[in-house]
């Protein structure tokens, strides 16, 4: 019963990062803050997603690859992040600031 | 309406939107993103449909190395193609007499379509009843490299045949590069040990449960293609014969088991059901490497032409 409840309160906030993240991918206005948004918000979100789903899996060894697969699309995001920051750099694109300094 | 009607609703409708938006679009850089999302949402249609295996083959083959290559194409040819949008009546006339034959030639295919009897044979039933003979159990690889084994054949001879059509054409040598960084090399030479291991164990598993060979070709194909993205693995060059002779070897083995079985067992591809699982696995190893080879060649094959294609924009 309490696990039920932790299952789908991880599932809800994961859905909540999720869409926390796409508002940011679309309302955002560079290319590093989108990465940002994008990145913090999925990892997070996929975990506690991952996290929830693992709560409510039949077996040990399926709530262990359920997580497993968390480490790899951490480190896969992260190198992609930033790889297109390095990228978006070397092309010279400046940092978005705030018109009214 | 309940929530997985919901989802798969949901699910068609957008994938009928991302189909429309990859054909529909003048930029050929969303139409090629808009390709990969429908590739993806594809994968997603699999697997609500209980297909593992296709689900997986899509991902790794249609949305990944697809991808990959049609990005590739890309920056090698950048935007210089200008694709005709609606650009207004005249066209439209002009494409009248092809939209005409195209709907005539539906309706016939309609027409001809409902006649057909409804499941003329029952596949599933035929299929569960000869599995103790296939030397396998999953169904589809029973299917794929036993029943239906000469399908399987041709598919990897078409899949060689594509190799040729890409040597004979030839691209462009020269490659916008990745921008040098450190991580990137590091994440390649981390993953693709894992991605190596996962491969071995696709193909072990397509024996008993969803796996095999071309899904395991196409995970080794993109550790091929990773490490030559993080500038780990050079290029090859069609001079090096041990890719062709490694891409020929899988099919030929296939080929040299088939023959074997037509003289001894007097049909093509007929296992005796005691060496079937031998068989099956033999073949399945041969072809992951060869077909591993063959995709990632695809993408790391470039012809030795002396210079890129002449561009229209340098042209005086």
């Amino acid at each position: 019963m309490l696990l039920d409840l932790a299952s789908n309160l991880l599932l809800l906030a994961g859905g909540f990062f999720f869409c926390a993240g796409t508002v940011g991918l679309l309302r955002f206005p560079d290319v590093y803050t989108r990465l940002h948004a994008l990145a913090k918000a999925d990892n997070l979100g996929l975990g506690c997603l991952l996290a929830g789903l693992a709560l409510k899996a039949d077996s040990l060894v399926q709530a262990i690859k359920l997580l497993a697969i968390w480490p790899l699309v951490l480190v896969a995001s992260a190198v992609v992040g930033y790889a297109i920051a390095h990228r978006a750099d070397q092309l010279g694109i400046t940092p978005w600031q705030r018109d009214d300094r | 309406m309940n929530a997985a009607l919901t989802f798969d609703t949901l699910l068609a409708l957008l994938l009928l939107w991302s189909a429309w938006q990859a054909l529909s679009t003048p930029k050929l850089d969303r139409a090629v993103i808009m390709f990969i999302v429908f590739g993806l949402l594809l994968t997603l249609v699999w697997s609500r449909l209980d297909a593992p295996d296709i689900a997986l083959a899509e991902a790794a083959l249609g949305a990944g190395l697809t991808g990959t290559l049609l990005l590739d194409a890309l920056a090698a040819f950048g935007q210089t193609g200008q694709p005709a949008g609606n650009t207004g009546f005249v066209t439209t006339i002009k494409r009248f007499p092809t939209i005409l034959v195209l709907l005539v030639l539906l309706a016939a295919l309609l027409a001809a379509l409902s006649k057909l009897p409804l499941q003329a044979v029952n596949l599933p039933a035929m299929v569960a009843q000869q599995m103790p003979d296939s030397g396998v159990s999953h169904p589809v690889t029973a299917v794929l490299l036993n029943f239906r084994g000469y399908d399987t054949l041709l598919e990897v001879a078409v899949l060689m045949l594509a190799l040729l059509g890409i040597l004979t054409v030839g691209l462009p040598v020269e490659r916008p590069l990745l921008s040098r960084n450190l991580l990137v090399p590091i994440l390649a030479r981390y993953a693709v040990p894992l991605m190596t291991l996962a491969a071995i164990y696709l193909l072990w598993a397509g024996s008993h449960r969803p796996g095999g060979a071309f899904q395991a070709a196409a995970m080794l194909a993109a550790g091929v293609v990773l490490l030559n993205l993080a500038q780990v693995q050079p290029r090859w060059i069609p001079g090096q014969h041990w890719i062709r002779q490694l891409i020929s070897a899988g099919f030929l083995l296939f080929l040299c088991i088939a023959a074997l079985l037509l003289m001894l067992n007097g049909g093509l591809l007929h296992y005796p059901p005691d060496q079937a699982g031998l068989l099956i696995l033999l073949i399945e190893s041969g072809l992951t490497v060869s077909l591993a080879i063959n995709l990632a060649a695809f993408y790391l094959l470039r012809s030795d032409r002396p210079e890129p294609l002449p561009n229209q924009e340098d042209e005086p």
